[in-house]
C-alpha cells in the first residue's frame, strides 16, 4: 500500500516538473520573441502567480511524501495479558489452558530374607508425566487430566531398562461429575507417608463415573466403578472370570476441620462367575465398609489410620493380595471375610525433614475350598527418614519389614532398606 | 476373626510415641497479638501447600482438591487479617506511626486486600497452577510492610 501511494506521488511530481518546464520555456520565448505590451504584462503576471501556486503544490506533496516515508510499523495491540503461572502454557484454542508437569523418582533398594542372600536393584519406574487442561465452557470449568507412568512392561536390565510407559489417570471433570480413570473413591484418605505402601494399601486405580458434592467442612461422594471379580479355586489359581454385570457401587462421606480429617466408605459389589468353572453360573453379592483419616498433632505431625472390613474387599487391598472369595469345583462362589488396617505417626524434625512410623495388618478367613499355600496373613512395619533439600524434591531412606503367612502356617519374613530421590516438576 | 497380638502391641506403641512427642514437642505456644496467631496459622498452611506432593497416593485430582482447600484457608485468615487492619491498625500490637508511615500502612494494606480478593477468585475458578504465585505474592507484600514500619514478624 504505501509502495503503491509512493509511485503515485512520484508520477505526480514528474508530471508536475514537465508542466512547469513547459511554461517556462514559453514564458523565455514569449520575453525574446514579443515587446512587452501592457496586456502581455498581465498574462506574465498571471501566468507567474500560476507557477508560484504549482510549486507550492509540489512541495506540499514532497512533504507528505516524507512524512509517509517516515511512519513506523504499527504493532498490533496486545489484546489480553498472557496468562502467568507454575508450569502453564496458553494454548491458541479460546479459554483453554495446558499445564505439564510430573516427576523423576529414583528409587534403590536391598532385599532380603531370612534364608536367601539379599538382592540390589535400581529402577525409576516410577517416573511419572502429566498433562492437564482447564477450559471454560458454558456448563462450568472441563478439566482433563492425563498421566502416565514407567511401571508398563519391565526393560531389559542387561542393557537399556527401556520401561514401558503405563496409563495411571485418564479423567475429565465438569462440576460436581467426573469420568474417566482415577484412584477408587474406595482408597484410603490417609495412607502412611511411606517410601513403600503399607501392608493393607486399600488402593485401585480404575475407570469409573463419579458424582462430588461440596459442603462447609465436609464432602460427599458416588462413584460407579470398574468391576472385576477375583476369586481363588481349589489349585489356588486365581480366576477372573470377566462377566461381571454390574458395577462397583461406592459411596464415601469426608469431614475436615483443624483437628484433623476422617472419612467412612461403603462399597457393594457382584461377584459372577458364568461358566468359567465347571460350566456353572453362579454370583454372589458383598460389601464392604473402611473408615480412614488423621489426626494432627502439635502443628505440622499427624497420626494417620485406616480399617477396612467386609466380604467384598478382595482386589481393593493390598494389591489384590487376597482374592475376594473362593469358588469350588461345581463353580459356587463363597465370599472370604477379610480385614485390614494401618496406623501410622508421622513427625517433623523442622520443616524439610520428617519420619514416619507405620504399622499395617490384614487377614482374611479362608475357607477349605482354597489350598495350603493361599495368603492368610501379612503385615508390614515401616521407618523412614525424608529430607526436603529443595522446592517439591526429596531424599529418603526407609526401612521396611514384612511378614506373610499363608493357610497352612508357614510364615516368610523379608526386609527391604530402600533409598528414593523424587523430584516433581 | 482372631487379631494378631503385633496389632495390639504396635498400636499402643504408636500412642506411646504421640503421648511422648507432645511432652517434648519444641513448639511453643505463645499468647502474642492477633497477627502472630494468624501467622502461625499461615505459616502450616503454607507447609501444607508446599508438602502435599509428597502425598504418596494422591491423584492429580485429589493433589489439586487438598490445594484448592489450603488456598481457601489462607485467603479466608489473610481476608479476616486485612479486615482487622483497617479497623484497628497496627494499634493492636503495640505499634505507632507516624502520618507518613500510616499512609504507607494504608496503601500496602489495600494492596493486600486486593491480592487477597484475587486469591479467593483464583480459589473459585479452580485455577491450582496460579495459587503459589499469588501466595508469594501476598506473602511479599506482607514482608514489605513488616520491614518498611519496623513490625517485628511473631
Amino acid at each position: 500500500m504505501a509502495n503503491f501511494v509512493n509511485n503515485q506521488l512520484s508520477t505526480l511530481c514528474f508530471k508536475f516538473s514537465g508542466c512547469i518546464l513547459l511554461i517556462f520555456s514559453c514564458l523565455i520565448l514569449m520575453s525574446l520573441s514579443v515587446q512587452a505590451a501592457p496586456e502581455v504584462s498581465d498574462e506574465l503576471k498571471q501566468l507567474r502567480a500560476q507557477m508560484q501556486l504549482m510549486m507550492k503544490r509540489i512541495e506540499e506533496l514532497e512533504k507528505q511524501q516524507v512524512e509517509k516515508q517516515a511512519i513506523p510499523v504499527v504493532q498490533a495491540p496486545v489484546t489480553e495479558e498472557p496468562k502467568k503461572g507454575k508450569g502453564v502454557v496458553e494454548l491458541m484454542s479460546e479459554n483453554t489452558t495446558l499445564t505439564v508437569g510430573g516427576r523423576i523418582q529414583m528409587n534403590t533398594y536391598y532385599d532380603w530374607e531370612e534364608s536367601k542372600q539379599g538382592h540390589l536393584a535400581y529402577n525409576v519406574r516410577d517416573t511419572r508425566f502429566w498433562l492437564k487442561s482447564k477450559t471454560k465452557t458454558d456448563y462450568g470449568l472441563l478439566s482433563a487430566t492425563l498421566e502416565l507412568d514407567l511401571s508398563g512392561t519391565a526393560g531389559d536390565e542387561r542393557t537399556s531398562n527401556s520401561h514401558n510407559p503405563r496409563l495411571r489417570h485418564a479423567y475429565l471433570q465438569l462440576g460436581k461429575i467426573s469420568l474417566g480413570q482415577t484412584n477408587s473413591l474406595f482408597n484410603s484418605i490417609a495412607a502412611p507417608d511411606t517410601i513403600s505402601a503399607a501392608k493393607d494399601d486399600v488402593f485401585v486405580r480404575q475407570p469409573q463415573m463419579r458424582w462430588t458434592e461440596s459442603f462447609e467442612n465436609s464432602q460427599f461422594a458416588v462413584s460407579l466403578e470398574q468391576p472385576e471379580t477375583t476369586l481363588t479355586d481349589s489349585t489356588g489359581a486365581r480366576i477372573t472370570p470377566g462377566t461381571d454385570r454390574f458395577p462397583d457401587l461406592i459411596t464415601r462421606y469426608t469431614w475436615h476441620g483443624d483437628w484433623g480429617e476422617a472419612s467412612v466408605a461403603a462399597m457393594g459389589r457382584e461377584f459372577r462367575n458364568d461358566g468359567a468353572v465347571a460350566g456353572v453360573a453362579d454370583e454372589a453379592y458383598g460389601g464392604a465398609l473402611s473408615l480412614s483419616g488423621k489426626f494432627l498433632f502439635f502443628d505440622y505431625d499427624d497420626l494417620r489410620y485406616g480399617i477396612a472390613y467386609g466380604n467384598g474387599l478382595g482386589r481393593y487391598m493390598a494389591g489384590n493380595y487376597f482374592n475376594a472369595g473362593s469358588i469350588n469345583d461345581q463353580g459356587q462362589i463363597h465370599l472370604l471375610s477379610a480385614i485390614g488396617g494401618h496406623i501410622a505417626y508421622r513427625h517433623w524434625w523442622n520443616e524439610s525433614l520428617r519420619t514416619s512410623l507405620a504399622f499395617a495388618h490384614l487377614q482374611i478367613d479362608n475357607d477349605d475350598v482354597v489350598p495350603d499355600t493361599t495368603n492368610k496373613l501379612g503385615q508390614s512395619y515401616t521407618a523412614n527418614l525424608i529430607w526436603i533439600p529443595v522446592e517439591n524434591g526429596q531424599l529418603g531412606v526407609e526401612y521396611y519389614y514384612q511378614r506373610k503367612k499363608v493357610q497352612s502356617g508357614l510364615t516368610t519374613d523379608s526386609s527391604r532398606l530402600l533409598f528414593t530421590a523424587i523430584y516433581e516438576f | 476373626m482372631k487379631i494378631d497380638k503385633a496389632l495390639l502391641l504396635l498400636v499402643l506403641s504408636l500412642l506411646s510415641t504421640v503421648f511422648i512427642s507432645s511432652c517434648v514437642s519444641p513448639v511453643e505456644k505463645q499468647e502474642a497479638c492477633e497477627a502472630s496467631e494468624h501467622s502461625k496459622k499461615l505459616k502450616i498452611l503454607l507447609h501444607k501447600l508446599d508438602t502435599v506432593v509428597f502425598e504418596p497416593t494422591y491423584s492429580e485430582l485429589e493433589r489439586d482438591a487438598y490445594k484448592m482447600r489450603y488456598a481457601g484457608e489462607i485467603s479466608k485468615i489473610v481476608e479476616a487479617m486485612v479486615d482487622k487492619q483497617q479497623d484497628k491498625k497496627v494499634k493492636a500490637c503495640g505499634i505507632s506511626l507516624s502520618p507518613q508511615q500510616e499512609k504507607l500502612f494504608e496503601q500496602l494494606s489495600a494492596q493486600l486486600h486486593a491480592q487477597v480478593q484475587q486469591l479467593i477468585e483464583q480459589v473459585k475458578l479452580q485455577q491450582t497452577e496460579v495459587i503459589k504465585p499469588q501466595i508469594i505474592r501476598i506473602n511479599q507484600t506482607c514482608t514489605s510492610c513488616h520491614q518498611q514500619l519496623d513490625i517485628i514478624t511473631p
